[in-house]
């Protein structure tokens, strides 16, 4: 399924990447005008010289402008007018998941974004998921049998989205009606409104809808048992999300942080953190998805 | 038979100019459906194009027909290289060179921009092609009648001279 990417990039590129051969560990592919192809990951990096041979990336091959705009033809199937919105949020969603992120001249139109022009860089970042990463977190959910609204807090890089779409996964298989709030199409990767990775029998997904308006969305139509959300950090956020947990619905939502001291001191926090039953911690201490402390309310 | 035979080739000389308004008229509500389809859709344009091979009479559709296909093929080809090579469709139909060199420009231009920019370039073929129908019928007025009788005033005058 990571190798999928192979077909969304320009031909000369798919000669040069049918060198890696650990795909399952690359992260990130980085495509730079003018400068060293770099293959990312967990191994840390490498890069592809001209003899399709593994190398340093100083020695690796070097993007060209033809193929960032072959590229980028082939990823937006030749219809950049399509994907001016997505443009616009600095990031492509492609047909696996995987998401690319757009850097370039920006062209401005009243002071907001309109268009990316003369597109120099472009981050491949591979989707995949990690069935059974929420294994071990899943005994945490429960009290005595209940479900409970839990904020998870972690540093970026260590699995908070990965951890979301597998805890989806697992509580929908189990019989939850589940709503992800999909901000930036992050947790369920979707397609065209669908979603390309695994979110669970009974998961309905808002894809790229603002987080308030989501969940006020949700609550109205569908009926959840459960809210799944990422990121929260704007006060309006917090509201929703207390709304939510007052009319008995559980939310599981992941923020930016190193502790839960370090949340508190958020505007956004006040406004529900004493409905949420309880929070974990993750660090990347152990590998992503570490849990370093839980901590219940109840 | 002379004036038969004679009288054909004029009634064919009198149908091509009768096709090349109808084929042109075609190709421009082919364009304003493309227009529509980028303007309130954002449809990609192997979708449009497909969508559009079905609503359109032949031979334009099965040029917009070939056109989303070249673009879904697996070597992924340019968009200008796509739409050349359905242009030879158009070609093979018997469209004309001008006409055709018309229709090749927007290949260069087409899926590269923002909708605004696309919806213009759309717009400045479609007046380029009422143009064309316009030049086209008055073509068709003038010679459709001449060849009809010239086919087979030619074939008649044969026959009096030979005998």
């Amino acid at each position: 399924m990571v190798k999928s990417v192979l077909k969304e990039v320009a031909p000369r590129l798919r000669e040069v990447l049918a060198a890696i051969d650990n795909w399952e560990q690359v992260e990130e592919i980085r495509l730079r005008l003018n400068r060293p192809l770099v293959i990312k990951g967990r191994f840390g990096e490498y890069g592809i010289n001209y003899f399709m041979q593994k190398c340093q990336v100083i020695d690796s091959y070097i993007v060209t402008n033809e193929d960032i705009s072959r590229t980028i033809q082939i990823m937006s199937k030749n219809s950049w007018y399509a994907l001016e919105e997505e443009v616009r949020s600095g990031y492509l969603t492609l047909e696996n998941g995987h998401r690319v992120g757009i850097v370039g001249k920006v062209i401005l139109e009243q002071g907001r974004i309109k268009n990316i022009k003369h597109v120099s860089g472009l981050n491949i970042r591979l989707a995949r998921e990690i069935r059974g990463s929420a294994n071990q977190i899943m005994r945490q959910l429960f009290l005595q049998g209940e479900l409970l609204s839990t904020l998870i807090i972690s540093p970026p890089g260590c699995g908070k989205t990965t951890l979301l779409r597998d805890i989806a996964r697992q509580l929908s298989n189990q019989g939850f009606n589940v709503v992800i709030i999909d901000e930036r199409s992050e947790i369920a990767a979707c397609y065209h409104g669908c979603p390309q990775l695994d979110v669970g029998l009974r998961t309905d997904v808002l894809d790229g809808c603002p987080k308030a308006e989501g969940i006020t969305m949700a609550l109205r139509g569908m009926s959840p048992q459960l809210i799944i959300t990422d990121e929260i950090g704007h006060p309006a956020d917090g509201l929703a999300l207390a709304e939510a947990m007052k009319s008995g619905v559980k939310v599981i939502s992941s923020c930016h942080g190193d502790s839960l001291a370090d949340v508190r001191q958020r505007q956004w926090v006040k406004e529900c953190s004493s409905l949420f039953q309880q929070a974990i911690v993750l660090s990347r201490r152990n590998g992503p998805g570490t849990i370093e402390q839980v901590l219940k309310w109840k | 038979m002379i004036i038969c035979s004679s009288g054909l080739i004029g009634l064919i000389m009198a149908n091509t100019y009768m096709t090349r308004p109808l084929n042109l008229y075609h190709l421009q509500l082919a364009i304003q459906l493309l227009e529509t389809e980028i303007n309130y859709a954002r449809s990609s344009l192997p979708e449009a194009c497909s969508r559009i091979a079905e609503q359109i009479k032949q031979p334009v559709a099965s040029f917009f027909g070939e056109f989303a296909a070249n673009l879904q093929s697996l070597e992924s080809p340019t968009v200008i290289e796509a739409w050349n090579r359905a242009l030879q469709i158009l070609k093979e139909a018997g469209f004309l060179k001008e006409d055709l060199e018309i229709m090749a420009q927007l290949g260069n231009v087409l899926g590269q921009s923002d909708a605004d920019d696309q919806i213009k370039h759309l717009s400045l073929l479609q007046n380029r092609l009422a143009s064309a129908i316009k030049q086209a019928e008055q073509e068709r007025d003038k010679n459709v009648r001449l060849w009809n009788y010239l086919g087979f005033c030619v074939g008649a005058l044969v026959v009096l001279l030979l005998f």
